[in-house]
């Protein structure tokens, strides 16, 4: 079964494209997200919800 | 702080209770039809012999009204409601949103007409009629127009993470519409899909399973973002884990499309992406669902008290069983034992049910006494609803998964001497029966868990206080130099053009990279002399099994495997439907397979099987299509139909476009003179019955196997 799949497996550079362009995305991503001067700003963002604008 | 320059605005509420409402009323329409179609699985009495009342009309209005009406309505309602607060701003266009709002209704109404009086495309979540596809477009148009002009007057420079997940939505659910969607019509109510076979096979489970991912998923996590946070009075888990669940999740949900083709005439390496990819999602998703479950940390003990958190808690984590599930079903071994069955229509309850259901309800609770400024009539009728919902999924999803399992193992049977150990297909069906009663017991206390909500709701908003005047509110306005030295992912969701030009392209990735070779290898467009076009006649037969939604019981794509090589015959190959727009391959077997029936049988046997199924086999669940004995083929507009199939690339000669009424009729005098000696009268011929037998028996007869 094995030998089948990759036997008509045609296109593997397509999936290898793929993975290549979503590692390079999700490490950059990750690396971002993960820096420890980010802390306070996500602090301030996850509030947002909390803040519905003043009642006049 | 004495230099703000606060603004005063309010929130369009209205149309977030207009949406409220629908939400419910449709959501029960949905579900009883639902219990209808249970209820005919269990006994096929239950269509009282209406035609439009049968399994194959009437489920494509149970998969439409649950997914566009009852679910469309509730994101909308909490787009509606959660964008404004968000953004500190009132929607673009008051005008745009009541478009929007009775556009969808009258979409809706639309869909409850059309599909069970048999007016189809034949497309699985993809039904509706060109006209009604078009005034769609138009629709999530206004939408869309109504919320990037809602974004562009802002007061709140940041895109909270919600925001993203409606964005995604928006963009991928038009792209997706659309492309599936392009047919050329043949009259008002009738159009051919451009593609067919195996490109349309792609293209519609491309459709299909991102219908789910960023119409009955995306938003909603948008909006569990926003609720389950506000429901709680905390902030979210992780935010940083809310951005990698984001990109990760859109990225590579489109992928995951081909799962729903394994083991079909779909190329092998496409259905290894989506295998593969399908597996990758549960990260995301895993992701999603921890971050809201975590939000709850510390405060369980409310779950105890408090029926909109024991709601968003269920949610949850149906969501993250639906997400294991689906990607367990997605390996090619589970596939194999579960595709076709019951299983699959358990695992989408379990999505639709407990992640849908349940976060509409939790939501609706949590919204519906802040927008009528009230409280809710009956916290212990919450609680009930919560209950009976909760026990009818549980029976509803575990007897789907026996049904299922049980028929797998039982169509896959083989003995020591290479026989089908249940080579009847009945014997399958007869078994899983019961359950069928059973998962009716689970739908009708499910339906009856929103008839509570609808209760609970009607008496919330009765007892609210009239002529309330809508509340004012003050923000600071928008200072675009504010944020303008900060960088990255923050500076990103600033900039709202382009953190949707990169949401899109994170989605065409995948869809490209499927697609292209879709339309270019030959993989996919294999040809063959052997397979021919279909007759006039078998083309009006062909358009009869879509009407009637034959695909929603029976697959036409038998699987390399010993079983059903023993049971139907050679696998299908891609050749094989080359020439069907669109293509049928089908997603359940409620019955067999159908890819090789023609010439399996004599034509009275399907003549008198159609007219009463259990005279030729006992124990059938198969309706009684007796109006196809009485309605007449329609022969003239068959040229048309030729001559639209001929320009998408049908190899019809000028000879059989112009003749194809004649030919038609030709070939229908043939097979009623042929069943002269069963008893079946020659008037007959001009009958519906005869075109549908005359496509049953060309089914896989080009490459049958020569013994």
């Amino acid at each position: 079964m094995k030998s089948l799949v990759l036997s008509n497996f045609s296109h593997t550079w397509l999936p290898l494209v793929a993975l290549i362009i979503f590692v390079t995305v999700f490490a950059f991503m990750l690396i971002h997200i993960l820096r420890k001067t980010s802390g306070q700003l996500y602090k301030e963002v996850e509030q947002i919800p909390f803040d519905e604008g003043e009642k006049k | 702080m004495n230099d703000k320059k606060l603004e005063t605005f309010s929130y369009d509420d209205s149309v977030v209770k207009k949406f409220a409402i629908a939400t419910v009323l449709w959501g029960a329409v949905g579900m009883l039809v639902g219990v209808i179609l249970a209820a005919q699985l269990a006994d096929w009495r239950f269509n009282f012999g209406l035609e439009w009342l049968t399994f194959g009309r009437l489920r494509p209005l149970h998969t439409n009204a649950i997914i566009f009406a009852f679910v469309g309505n509730s994101i909308f309602a909490g787009i509606y409601h959660s964008t404004q607060r968000l953004l500190k701003a009132r929607m673009f266009s008051d005008m745009l949103s009541n478009i929007h709002f009775w556009g969808w209704q009258l979409i809706i109404v639309l869909a409850a007409l059309t599909l069970p009086l048999g007016y189809t495309q034949g497309k699985e979540y993809a039904e509706l009629i060109w006209p009604i596809d078009i005034l769609i477009t138009l629709i999530w148009v206004v939408f869309a127009v109504n919320f990037f002009g809602t974004l562009k007057k802002r007061r709140e420079k940041h895109i909270y993470v919600s925001i993203w997940f409606y964005i995604a939505s928006i963009i991928t659910v038009a792209l997706l519409h659309i492309v599936n969607s392009i047919s050329l019509p043949v009259s008002l109510m009738k159009s051919y899909p451009i593609y067919a076979g195996v490109q349309d096979a792609l293209v519609q489970w491309w459709y299909g399973h991102n219908a789910v991912a960023f119409f009955l998923t995306t938003p909603v996590l948008g909006l569990m973002y926003y609720y389950v946070p506000k429901a709680i009075n905390r902030p979210v888990y992780s935010y940083r884990l809310s951005i990698v669940h984001f990109w990760s999740l859109i990225f590579i949900y489109i992928w995951a499309g081909p799962h729903h083709l394994l083991y079909t005439a779909l190329p092998e390496w496409a259905q290894t992406i989506g295998m593969v990819f399908s597996i990758m999602l549960w990260a995301p998703s895993w992701g999603g669902m921890i971050n809201g479950l975590l939000t709850l940390r510390g405060a369980w003990n409310r779950v105890r008290e408090e029926s909109i958190l024991k709601f968003f808690v269920t949610a949850l984590t149906f969501y993250g069983m639906s997400t294991f599930e689906g990607p367990l079903l997605s390996i090619k071994s589970v596939s194999s034992l579960g595709h076709y069955t019951d299983w699959i229509v358990g695992h989408v309850h379990a999505g639709g049910i407990g992640w849908n259901y349940m976060f509409a309800a939790g939501m609706l609770y949590y919204m519906v006494p802040k927008l009528w400024k009230t409280k809710v009539y009956s916290e212990q009728i919450a609680k009930a609803q919560y209950w009976t919902a909760t026990l009818g999924l549980l029976l509803y999803y575990v007897s789907m998964v026996v049904a299922g399992i049980t028929q797998g193992l039982m169509w896959r049977a083989v003995d020591a001497k290479g026989q089908l150990v249940y080579p009847s297909f009945i014997e399958t069906v007869d078994k899983i029966v019961p359950m069928y009663w059973i998962r009716l017991i689970g739908g009708l206390l499910v339906l009856t868990s929103m008839l509570m909500m609808i209760y609970n709701l009607y008496k919330s908003i009765k007892n609210a206080p009239k002529n309330v005047e809508e509340e004012e509110f003050q923000a600071e306005a928008l200072d675009h130099n504010k944020y303008k030295n900060e960088k990255g992912h923050r500076k990103l969701e600033g900039l709202t053009a382009t953190f949707t030009v990169l949401a899109t392209i994170a989605v065409l990735v995948g869809t490209i990279i499927e697609f292209v070779p879709a339309f270019l290898s030959k993989d996919f467009i294999e040809v063959s002399e052997k397979v021919k076009p279909y007759s006039p006649l078998e083309v009006a037969g062909r358009d009869i099994y879509i009407r009637e939604g034959c695909y929603n019981c029976h697959s036409q794509m038998i699987r390399p495997m010993v079983s059903e090589y023993l049971r139907y015959g050679k696998a299908s190959e891609a050749a094989e439907s080359v020439y069907d727009h669109p293509f049928q391959w089908g997603s359940k077997r409620t019955g067999p397979d159908l890819a090789r029936v023609g010439g399996k049988y004599p034509d009275s046997w399907h003549y008198f099987h159609m007219k009463d199924p259990r005279k030729v086999i006992q124990g059938s669940i198969m309706p009684e299509y007796t109006w196809l004995f009485g309605e007449k083929t329609e022969y003239q507009v068959l040229t048309k139909k030729l001559k639209v199939l001929k320009s998408m690339g049908v190899p019809y000669s000028e000879e059989e476009i112009y003749n194809a009424s004649e030919l038609a009729k030709e070939q229908a005098k043939e097979i009623t003179l042929n069943m002269a000696d069963a008893g079946v009268p020659m008037k007959m011929q001009n009958k519906q019955i005869i075109a549908l037998i005359a496509y049953l028996q060309r089914l896989g007869v080009d490459m049958k196997e020569e013994k």
